[in-house]
C-alpha cells in the first residue's frame, strides 16, 4: 500500500515537475523560517514576536538601504559626519523596489517585513530559475532539490530574507545565466542591465558571456578556427551584441545619477574610504588571514574552502564557464576585506552549484555528514547573525 | 533592417557609456568638501558642502568635541578634551581668505607641547617658525603666500618624531606626537 503510494507519488512528480518544484520550494522555504525563528526564540526567550525577530536580523548595512529608501521617498540624503559613511557606496535597484512597496502601503507597513516579503520572494523566484538552468545543463531533478535544499537550509541563508541586495541579485543573476544558455540574448541583457544596478559587480557579467562564446566556439567542430573567425562568428549575431551592451546600463545609469546628484559619477568607489577600505591583494589577504594568524582564523577558512570549490568546478568538472563570475568577485571582493566573502560566493549562484555537483557524486556516508556539517553550521550562523555578530556581515 | 539597428542601438549605448564615464570623472560639479574628504583624503573629517568657506579670517577654531574642528587635513589624532594631538612632521589644516592681499597673524594655542622645534608653512611655502611662548605663537603670515579662497596651513618639524612614551615614559602612549593644539585663529594684521 505505501509502495503504491510512493509510487504515485513519484508518477504525479515525473508528470509535474514545474508545480512540484514550486510547492517544494514554497515548504522549504517555510520550515527553513520556522527554524530560523525558532534558533532565535530559544536565544533570545521571553516570547518575543515575528516582527521582533524580522528586526533583530535586519542588522548592519540594513540601516544604509533603509536610509537609502527614506531619500528615494524624499527625505534629505543620510550623511554619517562622524565617518562620511553614506548611502552612495550602495547600488538602488533593491531599495528601490522596496520604496515602490512602501510607497504602496503609504509608508504604513514596516520596512523589515516588506523586505522579508519581497526579497524572500526574489529568493524562491531564484530557485525556481536555478531549477530550469539545472534541467538544462545537467538534466538532473535530484541535482535541482539538492540545490534547492542547499540553499534554503545552507549556510548564509539568512541573508535572502533580509534587506540585503542578496535576493535580487541572485535572482538576477540566475536569470542571466539561463537566459544565456537560451540564447535569449535580449532578455538576458535587460537582466543583465537590472544585475549591474543591483551591484556594481553585475557588469563583470559581459566576462561570462565572452567565456561563454569562447567555450561554444571552442566545443564546434570547425576545421578553420582562428581569432578572426571567433570575431566575425559572434560580431553576427546582433542579439549577442546587444543583449552584452545593455548589461552595464544599470551600473552607468547609476553613474549618470551620481554625477548630477553628487558632482562625482564614481561616488560609490570613492565614499569606501569612509569604511577604509583599501586596496589590497587577493594574495595578501589570502596570506593575512590563513598564515599570519596560523591555525586560520573563520574568515580565512572560508577563503580556502570557497577557492577550493572553484578549483574543483574548473579542473575537475569543467565548469569554467559558471567560474568566471566567482573567480571575479572573489578578487574584487577580497582585495578589500574579507569580511564579505562568504556571503557572496553563497550568493552568486554558480558556487552552491559546484557544491550541489560535488554533493551529487558523494557516497551516501559523506552525505549524511556533510549534511549534518551545513545544518549545524547554518544554526551556528543564524545565532550568531542574531547576536549580530560582525564577522558574518 | 533588424539586423543594422540592433548595430545601430547596441553602438549607441557603448558611444553613451564612454560619455558618461567622462562625465562622471569630471569631478568640477563636486563641492571641496566632498573632493576633499572623498576623493583626495586631504581633510581628517568630512565637512558639510559650504562649511570650508567659514574657516576663514577671524574665525576661532577650537578642537575640541562639540567645536568647530573640521578644517583638520592629514597629520592629526583623534579629538579629545583638550584640543588635538599633531602627529609626525606634518600637520596641515586648511583656512578660507577672502582678501589675500591683506597680510594676517596666526595665532595658535595650545595645551601641551613635546618641545619640537616648529614652522609654519602656506600653501608649501615657508612663513615663520612657530615659538610658543606661554603655550601661545603668533606667526605673521604675508600676503605673498596667500591664495583667494582655500589656503593650505602646515605645521612642520624637522626633528626626528618620537613616540610619546620615549619622552614621557609614564604615559605609554606610543603614538608620535608633536603638540596638543587647543585653537587657532587667523587675524588680519592691520
Amino acid at each position: 500500500m505505501t509502495t503504491t503510494k510512493l509510487g504515485s507519488i513519484n508518477n504525479w512528480i515525473k508528470r509535474n515537475n514545474d508545480l512540484s518544484i514550486v510547492l517544494f520550494i514554497l515548504v522549504s522555504f517555510v520550515i527553513s523560517r520556522i527554524v530560523m525563528f525558532g534558533v532565535y526564540l530559544h536565544s533570545f526567550g521571553e516570547a518575543p514576536t515575528f516582527i521582533d525577530w524580522l528586526h533583530r536580523i535586519n542588522t548592519f548595512d540594513v540601516t544604509w538601504y533603509t536610509q537609502y529608501v527614506y531619500s528615494i521617498l524624499g527625505r534629505e540624503t543620510f550623511i554619517d559626519y562622524g565617518t562620511g559613511q553614506t548611502i552612495w557606496a550602495f547600488f538602488p535597484l533593491d531599495p528601490l523596489v522596496i520604496a515602490f512597496f512602501m510607497k504602496i502601503s503609504a509608508m504604513k507597513a514596516d520596512i523589515a517585513l516588506v523586505a522579508f516579503i519581497v526579497n524572500s520572494s526574489f529568493f524562491m523566484l531564484s530557485e525556481f530559475v536555478a531549477y530550469k538552468y539545472i534541467m538544462l545543463t545537467r538534466k538532473s531533478f535530484s541535482s535541482a532539490v539538492i540545490y534547492i535544499l542547499l540553499m534554503t537550509f545552507g549556510p548564509y541563508s539568512f541573508y535572502f530574507s533580509i534587506f540585503y541586495t542578496e535576493s535580487l541579485f541572485i535572482l538576477l543573476l540566475t536569470l542571466c545565466y539561463y537566459l544565456l544558455k537560451k540564447k535569449k540574448y535580449l532578455l538576458m541583457g535587460i537582466c543583465g542591465a537590472l544585475l549591474s544596478a543591483t551591484r556594481n559587480v553585475g557588469i563583470m557579467f559581459v566576462f561570462v558571456i565572452l567565456a561563454d562564446c569562447i567555450a561554444e566556439y571552442i566545443s564546434e567542430k570547425k576545421i578553420k578556427k582562428n581569432f578572426g573567425d571567433f570575431v566575425k562568428t559572434y560580431v553576427s549575431k546582433e542579439n549577442l551584441i546587444l543583449g552584452t551592451a545593455l548589461v552595464p546600463m544599470g551600473l552607468f545609469a547609476y553613474i549618470l545619477f551620481l554625477t548630477y546628484k553628487v558632482g562625482d559619477g564614481f561616488a560609490f568607489l570613492h565614499v569606501q574610504t569612509a569604511w577604509a577600505r583599501g586596496d589590497n591583494a587577493l594574495f595578501w589577504a589570502a596570506k593575512h588571514g590563513i598564515i599570519s594568524v596560523f591555525p586560520a582564523e573563520f574568515l580565512g577558512v572560508m577563503l580556502v574552502i570557497s577557492l577550493s570549490i572553484i578549483a574543483y568546478a574548473i579542473f575537475h568538472n569543467k565548469k569554467v564557464v559558471e567560474m568566471v563570475l566567482p573567480v571575479i568577485i572573489l578578487l574584487l571582493s577580497a582585495t578589500t576585506i574579507l569580511q564579505s566573502v562568504p556571503r557572496y560566493m553563497v550568493g552568486c549562484f554558480t558556487v552552491m552549484l559546484a557544491v550541489t555537483d560535488i554533493y551529487k557524486n558523494m557516497s551516501k556516508t559523506a552525505k549524511v555528514i556533510l549534511t549534518i556539517v551545513l545544518l549545524a553550521f547554518e544554526i551556528i550562523l543564524i545565532r550568531e547573525w542574531d547576536s549580530h555578530n560582525a564577522m558574518l556581515c | 533592417m533588424k539586423k543594422v539597428i540592433f548595430y545601430i542601438v547596441s553602438a549607441l549605448l557603448v558611444i553613451g557609456y564612454v560619455l558618461v564615464l567622462l562625465r562622471g570623472m569630471d569631478l568640477k560639479s563636486a563641492t571641496p568638501e566632498y573632493r576633499m574628504f572623498y576623493v583626495d583624503q586631504s581633510t581628517r573629517f568630512l565637512m558639510p558642502d559650504g562649511e570650508l568657506q567659514n574657516y576663514s579670517e577671524n574665525v576661532l577654531c577650537t578642537y575640541i568635541r562639540g567645536e568647530n574642528f573640521r578644517n583638520l587635513g592629514e597629520g592629526w589624532n583623534d579629538i579629545g578634551e583638550y584640543g588635538i594631538w599633531s602627529e609626525g612632521n606634518d600637520a596641515s589644516f586648511y583656512l578660507d581668505i577672502n582678501d589675500s592681499n591683506s597680510d594676517y597673524v596666526l595665532e595658535l594655542t595650545i595645551s601641551d607641547s613635546l618641545g619640537y622645534n616648529n614652522a609654519l608653512y602656506v600653501n608649501g611655502v615657508f612663513a615663520g617658525d612657530i615659538v610658543f611662548e606661554d603655550d601661545v605663537a603668533s606667526i605673521n603670515v604675508s600676503s605673498e603666500l596667500l591664495n583667494e579662497g582655500l589656503n593650505t596651513f602646515t605645521i612642520h618639524t624637522d626633528d626626528e618624531v618620537l613616540r610619546m612614551v620615549d619622552i614621557r615614559p609614564e604615559s605609554e602612549n606610543e603614538n608620535h606626537f608633536n603638540i596638543l593644539l587647543y585653537s587657532l585663529i587667523l587675524r588680519s594684521a592691520s
